[in-house]
This record gives structure tokens, sequence and C-alpha cells, in this order.
């Protein structure tokens, strides 16, 4: 599933296929979630969390800059829930 | 207020808006409307928008397609707002003005970050300020 979505327009590419800096944020993002035992959105790339009572339960979430668009979607960054505000990458997740 | 076609990129700001409700306006037997109700991040780099509960209507849609995910819970928001649809629909449109249906210029992609997504293919954009973020539309 998770490769057929990377290329449909639900995920954070917008059905582009990602480039290797893109794919290399993502996969070491991912890296440091699964270390942490958390599972992936399976129609969210990036998207990071847990399934509880049957549901899934974000804890992470990755957006990657694109280039050209304004504002937040313009600038690599990650979201933890309970904190606020779009944070940097290297900011510690909850467990680490 | 309407948006003009040279401002829908102004809609990318609307990344991470808490999404309260989409909905699918019949009211007026002219025209269907997709409605989203949303208060905008916070931390939105758009002064005007940041923080404010909006209500965008896309009207005259003549084609939504909507894939939504239920199983990721907590609050839904919008992750991105793109001026494109994907060749499905691109497809349907095709054949909607290959039959004489008249289709219009605005099409959007709304992803959501479940992973839902909406597209809308309207002919106009406005947005709605209901004030500070207070989700009580």
């Amino acid at each position: 599933v998770a490769e057929e979505t990377k290329r449909l327009p639900n995920s954070w590419t917008g059905g582009r296929v990602l480039g290797a800096a893109e794919q290399a944020e993502f996969d070491a993002f991912a890296a440091r979630a699964r270390a942490l035992g958390l599972s992936e959105n399976p129609y969210r790339i990036g998207s990071w969390g847990r399934i509880v009572n049957g549901k899934f339960e974000e804890v992470t979430r990755i957006d990657i800059a694109e280039i050209g668009k304004p504002g937040w979607r313009g600038k690599t960054h990650i979201h933890i829930r309970g904190q606020k505000g779009h944070l940097d990458p290297k900011t510690p997740l909850p467990g680490e | 207020m309407l948006l003009a076609s040279g401002q829908w990129i102004r809609l990318e700001y609307l990344h991470d808006a808490k999404v309260l409700s989409v909905l699918w306006d019949s009211a007026d037997p002219g025209q269907r409307r997709l409605i989203l109700d949303v208060v905008c991040d916070p931390d939105s780099e758009d002064d005007e928008w940041r923080n404010r509960q909006l209500q965008i209507i896309l009207s005259d849609a003549v084609a939504v397609l909507f894939r939504a995910w239920g199983h990721s819970v907590g609050d839904e928001v919008l992750d991105s707002w793109r001026n494109e649809v994907s060749t499905e629909m691109r497809n349907r449109l095709k054949e909607l003005s290959q039959s004489g249906i008249a289709v219009p210029d605005a099409q959007f992609t709304i992803a959501f970050a479940s992973g839902s997504t909406l597209q809308v293919v309207c002919r106009e954009v406005s947005v709605e300020d209901f004030g500070p973020g207070n989700e009580k539309l």
C-alpha cells in the first residue's frame, strides 16, 4: 500500500515522484519513528503513530518542503503531538 | 470575499488549518457548493488569516471526488491545496465537456493529514471570515 500511496494525490507529495533528497528525508525520519515502535499511516507518507483501539493516533508527522511553495509548505518541519507549532526536524521525538 | 484566480496561491497558506467540516451544499437549486469550515493555524504565515475561523466556499461545483479516511483520529488538518486535479478527474471532465457540460477553470486537490483527499472543480472561490478561531460556526 505504501508504495502505491506515494504515487497518489493523497500524500504530501501530491502524486509527484519523490526526488532523491526528499526520499532521503522521509527515510531518515521513518528510521527514527520505527526505532520508537511507531507505525506509518498507510495513506499519508511521513505520518507516524500508534494503533489504539483500532484507530490510528498520530504521534509525529514530517512535512518535507516543496520548492516554490509559500509559507510552511516551503519549509521542512515536523509536528509532534502535544507540542505547538512547526518544529525543527531535529527536535527530539517523545522517547528519543 | 471573492478570491480572483490570481489569489488562489493564497490558499496554500491554509496548510495545517484545522478542518471542522466539509459540506456538500445543495440548498440553492441553481448550483452546488462545497463548503469547508476551518480554523487557520495560529502559526500561519498569512497575517490576515492566522488563527481565524474561515468558511471556504467553492461555488458552482460541477465535480467533486472525495476520498475520506476516518481511521485516523485526532484533529483533521489541511495538508495542502493544489491548483490541479488527477488524471482520473481530468478524464471525467473531458467526458463532461464532450457532452456539452461547461467545465469551469477552478480545479483543486485538497489533501488532509489523515491522507484523505478532496478534488473539486468549481467556478469560483470565496472566503468568509468569522473572526478569531472559536469553532462555533
